[in-house]
């Protein structure tokens, strides 16, 4: 019931910003803070697949499921697991995060099932590649506004959607490894329609991510189909989700580390 | 044969006619070959010797696709005696990367150093996955850490860091288009500007390639104009007459022109090979001696200048005609490199020919030919328009009794005749020794090795070849038959005691491929035990921390090792040394390797850089030295002809074959590798050592014809054309000497070489011919001889053989 309550102030809150009139644009940091805190469900399940193919064509497939938990309603906070469902050899594989406010990192534990270990990571940012693919985990869970310092370019409709432009710098540029992005956000989902990053040596382009498809379902706008592209390297991931599921009642205590595995 | 000499002596009797109007006529043309050259287009790159769809190239760059490899790599080392664990030093790193990483044409994505490097590592059940250094470590607990995390990890050891912990580098591939000795220059800039202990060394494949094509037309441009004009000085003290020696020269140059002009008209870039063209014509150019040296001769018997230049012109005509032809049609098959090259069947045969060796030779057979042109027309008309008196005054000098060199020479013929055994015997001896000299000679090239030891590349070269993996980078690349196999364990430990075995050779530094990072993974996941720093031992695992791997480091540093469908695996090798003869150690070990050890459904490739140096070796080298062969039975078969006896041309092969062998001898007993230049030049030899001995052998037999007295004969012989003939390997050996200063080892080497083949050509003929004639009569001279000179006196009447007798 209380999911329902969120969820209805969300979308009134969207309906409204979506309406009003130029003179009250919000703010770059109050889009952004926006677009972090997202919300998506109580708790959901979702069939991932990632494709990545490099630049001679040829292409990896990876098969995830993806169960996130709402744990933090006030900040709107996930426990997100990730379980590696094909190939074969490297079914059961999982990553659990546990998102934090920023500062703070994310909490992060790896299951590597030959071993039937359970490792937690540190790594010093969460912008290492998902899975070998050309996404990385904050094109998945979202980057912290606070990380970056905004700008809002304009306004202007892409694929059919009006969104805001906002060009973004990060704070501490030496765990990242781009100078500057530009984002394109649809006012009416608040997804990240299309992102460009660029390097940190040359300040050239690096990356393009798009959103191919968002649908709604069960009221809330989620991502279906979207692609990023390494520039320099024309490699290109792809995912695609399927079977999406909101508010199924996901216990908590999958989200254990300690119940990684099992 | 005679409507066409008569042809030949027409164009002299018409040039003697209408002097100023035949050297217009040539300028006219030089004019128009000139007018080309601001088309000039200029390709310094030695890679560019196979053509870019030759097979080695063709895979190379597959290879490169398949493991997102960059082609050219230069390597930054820095070195510091304290050790390199302190800020400054650290400090000067960062701050070196991430500018050379801003410059245009380096990949900035893929600039290794410690700053761009991730690392994961593991204390108990806690991974951790971050940059090697995200920031300068500030004291002695930092430094102690990144020491520690540098020297633990396997990877990076004695590629980051060396042993002694006093050198590191900074890896820089650059987009396939760079010039990687520009990019050498701008890195220095950024050098200067950092006053710290630290000693810097540039290294890699493209600064080598890159400073070698652009000092080599420097070198050229310096040092062509050079021997010109110490040419020019060593002709005016032989004939002391302006016009004479200006003329000379002019031929030199207008054929330079004319050949390098139409070269640049037809749109050919000027190659490295090419670049050495006017040179080469320079040595040719200088045939037009034996002209004058019979002119001065003739001049002062007959004080007619236009007789004497029509005299001169019937009797030299015969000799200059056939060494020209001999020359072009020798250069003209050199071009014929590539087909032979495609037939003789090599490791690897590659499709096409030596484009620039095509090129270098077709050039020079036309200057040749323009050369012989002017011997006909330009040269007497010069000589028409020398003032007579002047003439008679210099040529006073050339008499066969006065002058101290034709004396000396007239008393080396008779030392030759009277001891002509032993002249015959000294001769085979020296040939024997050469032989077993010519055995111990060893192919092999090294582009580094082209630069003098002192000199700033070597140095950088030998230092990091000390110190870290080795500078020259291969490739040996495994494939499987099927899709994910370089997952399984036993493809994974095949690879890796492959490896092993590799390092085994002196030559061998590091080598990296995808068991290194399955076996780091297998020690990080269980809690840094030395003892898991093995392959592991199922397919799931290894597939797992490839995975793991590459969400911890560069996307591309998997990609380097291993393809997408994990069916081909990249083993890469650093080598300790440039030599071409190291590659073929690396692809021997393997051979035998895998020959020892069979693993079904795997095989083995060589690729890289080193393994194309090694190829470009034997298709380049080997198809010279081919060609040079096909070029010698052409130049006999030509001889043949023009001396209406294989016995005679035989002999006129003497003295080339003779040069050839103690050189080649020397070569081996100082153990000097016998690489790129020295095939190069060793086409040279076509042009001068066979052009003596026709002139020796055309003139013996004119002048037997004349007087058969067999010693008089050879005497004379000796004393008068030999004197061209001593006057021309000296010209030619004073101009080149100029060359032992160059900067570049391949340069000394072509002083030295040509100073060799000239003088030693020269005294062949001038000491062993005569000997060997004198001994062989009978076998060279009974009936054969008067037969072919009668044959050939009909077409060439000697006007006055009285006067000529002394």
């Amino acid at each position: 019931m209380k999911s329902k309550f969120v969820l209805a102030l969300v979308l009134v809150f969207l309906a409204g910003v979506a309406t009003v009139p130029s003179a009250q644009t919000p703010t770059a940091d109050q889009i952004m803070q926006m677009v972090e805190n997202r919300f998506q469900g109580n708790d959901s399940q979702v069939q991932v697949q990632l494709d990545t193919t490099n630049a001679q064509g040829q292409t990896r497939t990876l098969q995830i499921e993806t169960k996130s938990f709402l744990y933090d309603k006030q900040n709107i906070k996930y426990k997100i697991l990730v379980t590696v469902t094909a190939p074969a050899d490297l079914k059961s594989l999982a990553f659990l995060v546990w998102e934090n406010k920023y500062p703070k990192p994310d909490d992060r534990w790896l299951y590597q099932p030959s071993l039937k270990t359970v490792k937690k990571i540190e790594p010093e940012n969460a912008r290492t590649s998902l899975f070998g693919t050309v996404f990385n985990f904050e094109d998945v869970n979202g980057r912290p506004a606070e990380a970056d310092t905004h700008k809002l370019l304009r306004n202007e409709p892409i694929e059919g959607r009006q969104a805001w432009v906002i060009e973004s710098t990060p704070k501490n540029p030496s765990i990242v490894e781009f100078s500057r992005r530009v984002v394109w956000i649809d006012q009416e989902s608040l997804a990240i329609l299309k992102e460009e990053l660029y390097d940190k040596q040359k300040g050239d382009l690096l990356r393009v991510f798009k959103l191919a498809k968002q649908e709604k379902i069960d009221n809330i706008w989620t991502n279906l189909i979207a692609t990023v592209e390494h520039v320099q390297t024309q490699t290109k991931s792809k995912y695609t989700y399927s079977n999406v599921k909101y508010n199924t009642g996901i216990p908590e205590s999958a989200f254990d580390p300690n119940n990684l595995g099992k | 044969m005679r409507s066409k000499m008569i042809r030949w002596s027409n164009l002299t009797e018409l040039s003697v006619n209408y002097p100023k109007t035949v050297i217009l006529l040539t300028l006219a043309i030089t004019a128009f070959f000139l007018l080309q050259f601001p088309k000039i287009k200029t390709d310094t790159d030695p890679k560019n010797m196979l053509p870019a769809t030759s097979q080695v190239r063709v895979y190379n760059d597959q290879v490169d696709r398949w493991f997102a490899l960059h082609k050219d790599v230069i390597v930054l080392g820095v070195v510091n005696d304290q050790g390199i664990f302190n800020t400054d030093t650290l400090a000067r790193i960062v701050r070196l990367t991430d500018e050379i990483a801003k410059l245009q044409d380096v990949v900035a994505r893929d600039v290794n150093s410690f700053t761009t490097v991730d690392n994961v590592t593991s204390e108990g059940d806690l991974l951790t996955v971050k940059p090697l250094m995200s920031k300068i470590p500030q004291n002695p607990q930092e430094l102690q850490a990144l020491r520690k995390a540098l020297y633990e990890n396997p990877l990076f050891l004695e590629r980051l860091i060396s042993k002694d912990g006093k050198t590191t580098a900074i890896y820089i591939p650059l987009e396939p288009t760079a010039n990687g000795q520009e990019i050498a220059g701008q890195i220095k800039q950024f050098l200067l500007k950092e006053n710290g202990p630290e000693k810097y060394y540039l290294a890699g494949d493209p600064i080598a390639r890159d400073t070698f094509g652009a000092q080599m037309f420097l070198q050229m441009a310096l040092f062509s104009p050079l021997a010109g004009l110490i040419m020019f000085l060593a002709l005016y003290g032989m004939f002391r007459n302006l016009t004479l020696v200006g003329s000379v020269m002019a031929v030199a140059m207008i054929s330079i022109v004319w050949s390098m002009g139409f070269l640049i008209g037809m749109g050919f870039p000027v190659h490295i090979m090419s670049s050495m063209i006017p040179v080469f014509l320079m040595a040719i150019a200088t045939d037009s001696v034996h002209i004058f040296n019979e002119f001065y001769f003739r001049f002062r018997e007959l004080r007619q200048k236009r007789a004497a230049i029509l005299d001169t012109m019937r009797t030299v005509g015969a000799p200059v005609r056939y060494t020209a032809l001999a020359t072009a049609v020798g250069f003209a098959t050199l071009s014929l490199v590539g087909f032979v090259a495609l037939k003789a069947g090599h490791l690897i045969p590659i499709k096409g020919a030596i484009e620039p060796v095509m090129v270098f030779g077709l050039f020079v057979a036309f200057g040749t030919l323009a050369l012989r042109l002017m011997s006909f027309s330009f040269i007497p008309a010069v000589m028409m328009l020398a003032p007579e008196e002047k003439l008679l005054k210099v040529s006073g000098h050339e008499d066969l009794e006065s002058n101290w060199t034709v004396r000396g020479l007239r008393r080396l013929g008779e030392f030759s005749l009277t001891r002509s055994k032993f002249v015959i015997g000294a001769s085979l001896l020296l040939v024997i020794v050469s032989i077993v000299g010519m055995s111990q000679i060893r192919v092999n090239n090294n582009m580094v090795s082209w630069f003098k030891t002192g000199s700033e590349i070597r140095q950088a070269d030998t230092i990091l070849n000390d110190r870290l993996g080795g500078t020259a980078s291969a490739y040996v690349v495994a494939s499987a038959e099927k899709q994910d196999f370089m997952k399984q364990p036993e493809a994974l430990k095949y690879i890796d005691s492959l490896q092993r075995d590799l390092e085994k050779l002196p030559v061998v530094g590091k080598t990296t491929s995808v068991a290194d990072y399955a076996k780091w993974i297998n020690r990080v996941m269980n809690r840094d035990d030395a003892a898991y720093y093995r392959v592991p031992e199922d397919e799931p695992t290894i597939a797992q921390y490839l995975l793991l791997f590459s969400m911890s480091a560069k996307p591309s540093d998997l990609d380097n090792v291993v393809d997408y469908p994990y069916q081909k695996a990249n083993i890469w090798v650093q080598l300790k040394t440039w030599d071409a003869g190291a590659m073929r150690q690396v692809i021997d070990r393997v051979n035998a390797f895998a020959a020892a050890h069979p693993l079904k459904g795997m095989t083995f490739q060589p690729a890289g850089v080193a393994y194309f140096n090694l190829v470009w070796d034997d298709e380049v080298l080997y198809g010279m030295l081919e060609g040079f062969i096909l070029a010698l039975v052409f130049v006999f078969i030509i001889l043949t002809v023009n001396f209406r006896s294989w016995r005679w041309a035989v002999v006129s092969f003497v003295p080339l074959l003779f040069a050839i062998t103690l050189i080649y001898g020397f070569i081996g007993f100082i153990k000097k590798d016998f690489d790129m230049p020295i095939a190069v030049l060793s086409t040279l030899s076509l042009g001068m050592a066979v052009d003596f001995a026709i002139h020796f052998v055309r003139r013996f037999q004119q002048r037997y014809r004349e007087d058969p007295d067999l010693e008089r004969a050879l005497l004379w012989t000796v004393a008068r054309p030999g004197k061209g003939i001593l006057r021309n390997a000296v010209l030619f050996a004073a101009g080149f000497s100029v060359m032992v200063f160059a900067s570049l080892t391949p340069y000394i080497t072509v002083g030295l070489f040509i100073m060799a083949i000239m003088l030693l050509s020269a005294l062949a003929t001038l000491i062993f011919l005569p000997a060997l004639i004198r001994l062989l009569p009978g076998w060279l001279l009974k009936e054969k001889i008067l037969v072919s000179v009668g044959a050939a006196s009909t077409t060439q009447p000697e006007l006055n053989p009285e006067k000529e007798s002394q």
